[in-house]
């Protein structure tokens, strides 16, 4: 989520409570012999206050899960998670009087700071990356789509490419509607024969074929794209260019529209990684804030039942 | 010219619409660790707190309070939750003595834990937050209302008042008549001046390569810890380079020892008896002799009357200094002042901004604690502690001690 100007009434809010609980952090800490105490007084209201805000944050999983719910909008759930789950860590290390204490406490603190960490890695992410992806990645697809649309897409280019080869090696039967068309005209090409390329040119179809079949399909199939010759844009663009030359000019939309799916195909690739790249911090700040929570619950409980 | 069009519809044809029932590699890896690493810490706290209670202590216990290990209850004894026990003010002075502070004229006693705060990482119990001294310092009030006590907030910024002796109006109260110019000019501050670690053969040692010996043999050294000097004696200090005999004229009396003024007397009456002019000039040789050093009363006997000299070693009887702790600095670094004093009335202690170059924020400790004592040590008790640790078990043993003979019988067994 953007941090925009939408978000000024909770930006404003959290300066106003952190302000707040800082002034009156510093009075008890330079005021009082033994300072801040976690078990009583001020140090007791920001441990609740904190709890209770790292709990509604935490709520924004579960209000996820259940969409249909009526408990208010996602993007209102997607401001609190932000704003009071970054507030609950200084109120919380208020609490604790900026000490780590005891074996519990200490492990808390220190979940408590990756869960931060990670938060505030991932709301960084989230103002570059989603910029990044409109501008290079124009041909995205829907993440979990992506290994499904390759597949299409490597049919897509075989396909293209037998069309392209069997007009080379003039199989009528097998070449494209277009260069049937080309080839009922008679007509020519610059000094190239359309009708004669679909009897005779059995060296192009055949570099054809070994390009697509060396360099394009392996780029295509592998999903990390390493290995592949092609991953480097300079290298896939003098392969093609060489392509070119090789083949009759002829076959000109042939080789843009391989180029068009090895370009789509790249974009995917990026795609991926920077999706990887947004959520991986998930995987820290999820399974440490739900840690965090069930850990910080039994605290709370020993702390204030027994 | 490119062949491929991308609209919409032929997007959405390559899209499977049932894709999002299925599970994705990174959402079920995200759900299991979401699972795992939970009960991870479940499991490691659990672990934990079947052995002891430890995982819920508010942090780890002092190196003083370390031979306790995980026996809460040696000093939890109060009345509260499972976990959650308060330190009584028994458990404390059960193993500690701490003379109140100024009984009879503070208006609250504060508790132990007030001022000594266990579990507070592995910082030392007496290291005490100003706080809980200028809590009351900083404005004092006592039972009788007034107090000559200065206020004091902390110990840098001018907010500690100045020493006593510095604030004008002071005199060395020594009652000797000393020249600290001339005598470092001869031989240094420590020809006189000596704190604990002097030893015998470093004075040897020191007169060997010319110097002064400082310290006549069989003198005590380390009579005070090493935190103040020796106290100046005549027969230390002085007679090691003075003539411990006072010299008179030959012809009728060569010397007498360093003593009272009746008792020279005496001694010039033994040589001098019916010489009345002799007795007369040697009666004002010895007004002027003792008053070479000595302030003198004039008395009715027409013998001098010497001030008894009160030479003070330690300026501070509220505070704590170390001599030794200080030693690898020079000694007019602080006392600047004595290397040009021709009186000794002259104050050549530092004053509180001397000490404040060196304690203050980012530099030595400046804690209260540093230099002052809460508790009345002069009225400290001895302490039978309850506890005994001497064979590893750390049992609370019943008064009288006949256990803990027991115990340590058998450890020592």
């Amino acid at each position: 989520m953007l941090i925009d100007r939408t978000h000024k009434k909770w930006f404003a809010a959290s300066v106003v409570i952190l302000g707040l609980a800082t002034v009156v952090f510093i009075t008890y800490a330079l005021g009082t012999p033994q300072g801040v105490s976690g078990r009583r007084g001020f140090g007791l209201v920001c441990g609740i206050i904190g709890f209770a805000f790292m709990l509604i944050a935490g709520f924004l999983g579960v209000r996820k899960r259940v969409p249909v719910w009526r408990i208010g909008r996602m993007q209102t759930w997607m401001r609190a998670h932000l704003w009071l789950g970054f507030l609950s860590f200084p109120l919380i290390l208020f609490h604790a009087n900026f000490h780590t204490g005891g074996k519990l406490t200490t492990v808390l603190v220190w979940l408590f700071g990756g869960v931060f960490v990670s938060g505030i890695f991932g709301a960084a992410l989230q103002h570059i990356l989603p910029h990044f992806y409109t501008t290079q990645v124009p041909m995205e697809t829907i993440f979990e789509q992506i290994g499904h649309v390759r597949e299409q897409l490597v049919a897509e280019a075989e396909q293209v490419i037998e069309e392209a080869a069997a007009s080379l090696e003039g199989d009528y039967a097998k070449a494209s509607e277009h260069q049937r068309a080309a080839a009922a005209s008679a007509g020519t090409l610059g000094d190239f024969s359309v009708g004669t390329g679909l009897e005779a040119d059995e060296q192009a179809a055949f570099e054809l074929r070994k390009f697509f079949a060396e360099e394009l399909k392996p780029f295509l199939e592998s999903r990390s794209s390493r290995g592949a010759t092609l991953r480097e844009g300079a290298q896939a663009q003098a392969a093609f260019r060489q392509l070119r030359i090789l083949v009759p000019s002829s076959l000109e939309s042939t080789l843009e529209d391989l180029e068009n799916i090895y370009e789509e195909t790249r974009q995917l690739d990026m795609q991926s990684r920077l999706h990887k790249a947004l959520h991986l911090w998930l995987f820290v700040h999820v399974p440490l804030s739900y840690t965090l929570l069930l850990l910080a619950a039994i605290h709370a409980v020993v702390a204030l039942r027994y | 010219m490119l062949r491929r069009v991308r609209t919409t519809k032929n997007l959405a044809k390559r899209i499977d619409m049932e894709y999002f029932a299925r599970p994705f590699p990174m959402r079920r890896w995200r759900f299991w660790l979401s699972i795992a690493i939970p009960a991870l810490g479940l499991i490691w706290l659990v672990a934990h707190w079947v052995v002891s209670p430890e995982p819920f202590a508010s942090g780890p216990v002092s190196p003083s309070h370390a031979a306790f290990g995980q026996k809460c209850n040696t000093c939890h004894t109060g009345v509260g939750g499972i976990y959650f026990r308060p330190v009584t003010e028994k458990a404390c002075l059960g193993c500690h003595d701490a003379p109140p502070h100024h009984a009879n004229s503070v208006l609250f006693t504060p508790t132990c834990g007030s001022c000594h705060q266990e579990h507070r990482s592995r910082a030392a119990l007496i290291e005490v937050r100003d706080q809980a001294c200028v809590e009351c310092h900083a404005s004092l009030k006592t039972k009788s209302g007034t107090t000559e006590l200065l206020n004091v907030s902390a110990f840098v910024g001018n907010k500690h008042p100045e020493f006593y002796t510095n604030r004008g109006g002071y005199s060395d109260p020594s009652k000797i008549k000393f020249n600290h110019q001339v005598h470092i000019a001869l031989g240094g501050c420590d020809s006189c001046h000596t704190a604990a670690g002097l030893t015998e053969a470093t004075a040897k040692d020191n007169a060997d390569k010319g110097g002064i010996a400082t310290l006549r043999p069989g003198t005590a050294v380390n009579a005070i810890g090493g935190a103040y000097m020796l106290p100046i004696k005549f027969a230390d200090h002085c007679a090691t380079c003075h003539a411990d005999k006072l010299e008179f004229d030959k012809s009728i009396l060569e010397s007498v020892p360093h003593t009272t003024p009746a008792a020279i007397h005496a001694e010039i009456m033994k040589h001098a008896a019916g010489k009345e002019a002799q007795v007369a000039a040697l009666e004002l040789a010895l007004w002027e002799k003792c008053s070479f050093c000595h302030v003198l009363k004039v008395t009715d006997n027409a013998l001098p009357e010497v001030a008894k000299p009160a030479l003070k070693t330690r300026w501070f009887e509220h505070a704590n200094f170390s001599h030794e702790v200080h030693s690898s600095f020079t000694c007019q670094g602080c006392h600047g002042a004595a290397a040009n004093s021709t009186k000794a009335s002259d104050i050549l202690l530092p004053g509180v901004a001397k000490c404040e170059s060196c304690h203050r924020p980012k530099g030595a400790r400046a804690g209260c604690y540093e230099c002052h004592s809460y508790h009345d040590w002069s009225n400290r008790k001895p302490v039978q502690t309850p506890v005994d640790i001497t064979d590893g078990v750390r049992e609370k043993h019943a008064p009288g001690g006949q256990e803990s003979e027991t115990a340590m019988a058998a450890a020592a067994q």
